[in-house]
């Protein structure tokens, strides 16, 4: 009996217009988003191998008193999968003798209006077309039934009320990864093309199964959301409106609002200031340590009874002064490691 | 009659908006609005406040340690800082992608710094909730819920025959239709607007009163009123295109997909595609190299032409200062005295005199060779930026056109261009640092000669102990006007948009089918 319901909700849901319009945007959007991802992290690793080969060979002879040493972020070959965060990470790290590090982010924005409007990679298009299209062919599955009078027989047939549950959400969750798994297969052979991008590699293979597994995990929780909420209501309109207000809220509400929360409950300082906090240590600890020299300088001199015009002298004119300036030099070296210590 | 019809209509709208606040979905509605938005509003505000201090914080630092430097050296590298927008409260837009300070230099060659920022990594990961995320996702797709069935949900109830039967023209039908829901739906965002401005102007830094502030509020409102109205005719229009209302739910995500999530997402792509750039580190890296090139070439060409006789001459002066020392001792030791510290008085004189003149001769010649130089790097960095700057102005110009399709893209430049976090302002961004790199370079860095790598002279009257003071770089905000000028297309198109759904409303809802 369940396969049979399981059947038949996947045949109606199938002959449902909404399926056509699901799949019609699941076949675009996906290998779309997918194809522009690809070119996206092509275009950012010739960028990074040109930069790379061009720092290597402007400072592959090092000069030491003025040595930056740089280091570059690869991109990621599975951020064609979720940019995230990735528009905003730093490109490269610049360390210095100071101790500090100063991470880059490289000035402009390549595509504004990616970055304006967002990116459509494989992450967005689950999140939001597919949770809102697994919503829209679900929302109705007991209200509308219930409306079309075919729930009161089905129960009538003494038909367990589980079994109604499971069937529609397998049935409907078995309908949903129909375009999901096409637009999947379209999407790996638009990356598959790609020389830059190892779909097979050992490295990207099994990241790439375990993100369809979450993602068939996700989607049959929107499924079920959507039965859910179809048994929480008495009518179609609202159901759709309840919806409405979960997609809004799971979707869009919850995962912006929840950083500002954190934000109001535990404040921090801005990283600005952070970074201006340890400068200013850093300078000060610079002052402090050539004041020290200066005056270790002259007590060696003092000592050594040398005359004060042989201070700026490199090497010093007088026998004195050269003794003066070895005692400072024997002197000076476990302070600059204490400093920096 | 004209009063009876006035009377009817009137009815009408009032049975609108009677039947949309005593249904769920004006509650849902109303309380999405008047959670989000204001939320929205206070979390934008505290953002903003805390960029505002971290910048008046780093800039007053800066001033403190560098903004007066009591000795000019090449290793000065003025920066200049961007403030941030007080406007970009409402549309946060660019904001976190633009640099936040531009670093100058003697080689001309400015850099833009973004401070990456661990404040937050989920609020970037799942983006702001300021006021144009609130109206594109949240309000609009809320005037459509609102509408979807206003048509074919009122056949499916037999009301619209009844009302078509009492002789009222279908055009007041659907105008009563339009005026109704879009009064029902302005009653929540006024209440959310209202809400959100008073704790905006709870704020010590924000003074929504301000001429500088009230103007552009007052413009983003009535673009969004105006972006409402649309949504609202486009949901009408929608359950004109159906006979039930399944049918219009689907019509209706299908359309809201591709209007909000899928043409603005699409347009740069196709743009792209259609127009390749190189991305902006190839054109740093490029600009590095170019920079390196002339560099090369400079000190090349001064050791050829310049170098050569310098040493030429020098090598000739210490041959007259050697053999005048030879003199000097023989004449010494044929006097039978110890040389002392005065004998060497008349071949001191004549080395710095002779220094002084071989300085005065060669060194102008220096000064004009670098100041050639350093005009023709200035000249090839901005080519190449123009270069770049001239493909990337042609492919965002593609994607802005394309993505006007949807006029939720036309709301979001219009709102994002008035609060300077637009599309155009990374261009705005650049041009006030060239702006600031080219007054650098007048004021102090062109003061300085390169004689050879890592090594420098000052330009005749210029005193490194007294330099001049680092000015603040000049970073200008697009004001209303400008902001208006920049976006009248996409208020016109916001405009025909409403007039377009409106007009189809019309022309399916004259030949709709009533029973």
């Amino acid at each position: 009996m369940l396969g049979t319901l399981i059947k038949k909700e996947i045949a109606e849901t199938v002959l449902d217009l909404r399926f056509v319009i699901v799949t019609l945007l699941c076949v675009v959007l996906i290998p779309l988003g997918m194809y522009v991802s690809r070119r996206d992290y092509e275009r950012r690793l010739a960028a990074y191998q040109t930069e790379h080969q061009a720092y290597r060979q402007r400072h592959s002879e090092a000069k030491l008193w003025n040595v930056e040493v740089q280091g570059l972020r690869p991109p990621s070959v599975l951020s064609i999968f979720a940019s995230g965060v990735d528009p905003l990470l730093p490109d490269k790290v610049i360390t210095s003798y100071s101790g500090l590090f100063l991470a880059v982010k490289e000035a402009g924005t390549d595509n504004p209006h990616s970055l304006f409007f967002g990116k459509a990679d494989f992450l967005f298009s689950m999140a939001f077309v597919m949770s809102l299209a697994a919503l829209i062919l679900t929302f109705d599955s007991i209200t509308g039934e219930k409306a079309s009078g075919t729930l009161g027989l089905m129960v009538a047939n003494s038909v367990p009320r589980t079994h109604i549950l499971l069937s529609k959400i397998v049935g409907n969750y078995v309908v949903l990864l129909i375009p999901f798994v096409i637009s999947i297969q379209i999407a790996l052979i638009v990356l598959s093309v790609s020389p830059d991008v190892p779909v097979t590699s050992s490295g990207v293979w099994p990241v790439f199964l375990i993100i369809l597994a979450v993602t068939g995990l996700f989607i049959f929780a929107m499924v079920s959301l959507g039965v859910c909420i179809s048994t929480l209501t008495k009518h179609s309109m609202n159901s759709i409106v309840l919806a409405f207000f979960a997609w809004v809220m799971f979707v869009l509400g919850i995962p912006k609002i929840s950083p500002m929360i954190a934000q109001i409950l535990h404040p921090i300082e801005a990283a600005t200031v952070f970074r201006l906090a340890k400068e200013t240590i850093v300078e000060d600890t610079e002052k402090e340590f050539d004041q020290q020299r200066d005056r270790l300088l002259k007590k060696c001199f003092e000592e050594q009874a040398a005359p004060a015009d042989d201070m700026t002298q490199l090497p010093p004119s007088t026998e004195e002064g050269k003794k003066a300036r070895a005692d400072y030099e024997e002197q000076v070296v476990p302070s600059v490691q204490t400093t920096h210590g | 009659m004209k009063n009876w019809r006035n009377a009817v209509f009137g009815t009408l709208v009032a049975k609108e908006i009677l039947e949309t606040v005593l249904d769920l979905r004006f509650v849902v509605a109303t309380l999405l609005c008047v959670v989000l938005i204001p939320l929205g509003m206070y979390v934008s505000r505290e953002d903003y406040e805390q960029r505002l201090t971290a910048y008046q914080r780093e800039h007053e630092t800066y001033r403190q340690r560098h903004g007066a430097p009591e000795w000019a050296g090449t290793d000065i590298e003025a920066q200049g800082f961007r403030p941030p927008s007080v406007l970009s409260i409402f549309a946060s837009g660019l904001d976190p992608f633009l640099p936040d300070k531009v670093i100058t230099s003697h080689s001309g060659v400015f850099r833009t710094i973004k401070e990456p920022s661990a404040d937050s990594p989920q609020s970037f990961l799942f983006g702001k909730i300021d006021f144009l995320f609130n109206i594109v996702f949240v309000v609009s797709l809320a005037a459509l819920i609102f509408t979807f069935t206003c048509v074919s949900g009122e056949r499916e109830k037999g009301t619209l025959r009844l009302v078509v039967a009492n002789s009222v023209p279908r055009s007041r039908i659907l105008l009563a239709k339009i005026a109704g829901k879009y009064i029902a739906l302005l009653v929540p965002f006024t209440l959310a607007v209202l809400i959100a401005l008073l704790i905006l102007d709870a704020s010590p830094d924000v003074s929504v009163a301000s001429s500088q502030v009230w103007p552009h509020v007052l413009t983003i409102l009535g673009a969004t009123m105006l972006f409402l109205l649309g949504m609202v005719c486009l949901g009408v229009c929608i359950s004109t295109l159906t006979r039930r209302s399944m049918g219009s739910i689907v019509l209706l995500f299908l359309v809201w997909v591709i209007l909000v999530l899928g043409v603005p997402r699409i347009s740069p792509m196709i743009a792209e595609s259609l127009c390749s750039t190189e991305s902006q580190t190839a054109v740093s890296t490029n600009k590095q190299s170019v920079a390196d090139d002339i560099e090369n070439e400079y000190y090349q060409t001064k050791r050829q032409t310049i170098d050569v006789k310098w040493q030429e001459e020098d090598k000739e002066m210490w041959r007259t200062v050697s053999e005048m020392s030879k003199d000097i001792m023989a004449r010494v030791r044929s006097s039978g005295r110890e040389p002392v510290k005065e004998d060497s008085a008349e071949v001191n004189k004549f080395l710095k005199a002779r220094n002084r003149e071989l300085e005065d001769k060669y060194r102008p010649q220096v000064a004009r060779l670098c100041e050639e130089y350093r005009k023709r790097l200035a000249k090839e960095i901005k080519r190449v930026e123009h270069d770049h700057r001239d493909r990337m102005s042609v492919q965002h110009s593609i994607a802005t056109n394309l993505s006007r399709i949807s006029p939720m893209c036309c709301y979001a430049y219009i709102v994002a261009g008035i609060a300077s976090t637009g599309v155009a302002e990374p261009d705005n961004f650049i041009r006030s640092a060239q702006r600031y790199q080219d007054l650098m370079e007048e004021i102090l860095y062109s003061k300085f000669i390169m004689r050879a790598k890592d090594s420098w002279t000052l330009v005749e009257g210029f005193d490194h102990g007294k330099p001049p003071a680092i000015p603040d770089m000049t970073y200008v905000q697009p004001t209303l006007a400008g902001a208006m000028r920049a976006h009248w297309l996409d208020v016109l198109l916001l405009g025909l948009f409403d007039v377009l759904f409106f007009a189809l409303a019309f022309v399916r809802f004259n030949r709709y089918d009533v029973r």
